[in-house]
């Protein structure tokens, strides 16, 4: 989703051709996303109208299977492809202007909480990815890679991790193979387990922040509960997502250490650099949300533009995944993948579940 | 790359809340 690739001009979103050939993706983004938000609608009229009762399933859930049903099927087409690439800068969007329905106090102290959830949740992806990566006998690369994919973002962290530890092609694309196949999965395993567990919305969306990887398959994973849940998953996220440049810096020092990598200069810039940037504007929202710089009425507006970015988000995660592409990958880093995830969602589990007791 | 998304992201979130703000964008429905 995106790649280490210091220079920052020419802007990614730049005017002219470079806008014009993002377009016909974006449309279709739109397009899935909203025949999703149809379908949801329709089901709940159809539904009034001839009252029955019929499970609500989210547009969430019909947008990424009518994105997988494209890629899976027809493909997509190649004119769409940069365009659909742009589904995590909505995704970033979507989480800035999110912020407004937060009280910074609560970001702050929800974040707080969920950072010490994250150290935890940290260590123990660690440990148990550089242990089945040894059993397995994956190159020690990839092992780093997976390893930093499951503690923290997903595809974003392998991608800035890459560069870094001086990694190849082949095992980066592994590792992404691994993770999107997981989050996947995530997406329909989770909220069947939440609600079988009877999860309240907090300690559901806490959860699924620590333990689904790639963020826009946490955003929707959490989304597909409940709304509230969906906005603990973001929070959790968010804190998780802040840590990669520390993980990724010290990744990149254990690889210069073995001589596999080249020195890290400034450790100050190199942190700045791999910082997510949007996690300040979603502070920044909130914090003028909280300063009633909005109305009631404007909070609403931006909660429903953050609404309509995710909708472009969740379209693009059905998009991009290809089944066939992903088993192409061979088994060996997906075994490690499921082994290692299910570690880590059932201590996450655990971990929610105890201070859930203990805060009631 | 990952910086100017990332920067991008945040600038056009808050054009879009500058806009809703100063009423210049109309009701944002669901």
């Amino acid at each position: 989703m995106t790649s280490d690739v210091t220079v920052i001009s020419p802007p990614a979103f730049g005017i002219g051709t470079r806008y014009a050939r993002l377009l016909p993706g974006i449309v279709l983004l739109l397009l899935i996303g909203y025949l999703g938000k149809l379908t949801e609608q329709s089901i709940a009229a159809y539904g009034r109208a001839h009252q029955v009762t019929l499970p609500n399933i989210e547009y969430v859930l019909w947008a990424i299977v009518f994105g997988l049903i494209v890629s899976n099927t027809i493909g997509v087409p190649s004119i769409c492809e940069a365009g659909v690439e742009t589904y995590e800068f909505w995704l970033k969007a979507g989480i800035v202007l999110l912020g407004v329905r937060f009280v910074l106090g609560d970001v702050l102290r929800l974040g707080g909480l969920s950072l010490v959830a994250v150290v935890l949740e940290l260590a123990i992806s660690i440990v148990v990815m550089t242990a089945l990566g040894r059993v397995f006998k994956l190159p020690p690369k990839l092992t780093s890679l997976l390893s930093i994919g499951a503690s923290i973002c997903g595809v974003s962290a392998i991608i800035a991790a890459k560069g870094a530890i001086d990694a190849d092609d082949e095992d980066a694309s592994y590792a992404i193979a691994a993770i999107l196949a997981l989050g996947a999965v995530s997406l329909f395993l989770f909220p069947v387990i939440g609600h079988a567990l009877g999860m309240s919305d907090a300690s559901y969306g806490l959860w699924v922040g620590l333990a689904v990887d790639n963020t826009a398959e946490a955003t929707a994973a959490g989304a597909l509960y409940s709304d509230a849940a969906g906005k603990f998953a973001v929070l959790a996220k968010t804190a998780r997502n802040a840590t990669i440049g520390f993980v990724v810096l010290g990744y990149a020092l254990y690889w210069v250490r073995r001589g596999g990598a080249a020195g890290v200069a400034n450790k100050a810039a190199f942190l700045w650099q791999k910082f997510p940037k949007f996690v300040l504007g979603f502070l920044l929202i909130s914090g003028l949300a909280t300063a009633g710089f909005f109305t009631r009425a404007q909070s609403t507006d931006l909660a429903n533009l953050s609404r309509w970015a995710f909708l472009f988000t969740f379209a693009g995660v059905g998009l991009r995944t290809n089944v066939r592409a992903l088993a192409r990958q061979g088994w060996r880093p997906l075994v490690v993948g499921v082994a290692g995830e299910c570690v880590i969602a059932t201590v996450t589990l655990a971990m929610v579940l105890i201070a859930s007791r203990f805060s009631s | 790359m990952q910086l100017s998304r990332d920067w991008w992201a945040v600038v056009l979130a808050f054009t879009a809340a500058l806009f809703v703000k100063l009423g210049a964008l109309p009701h944002v429905p669901w």
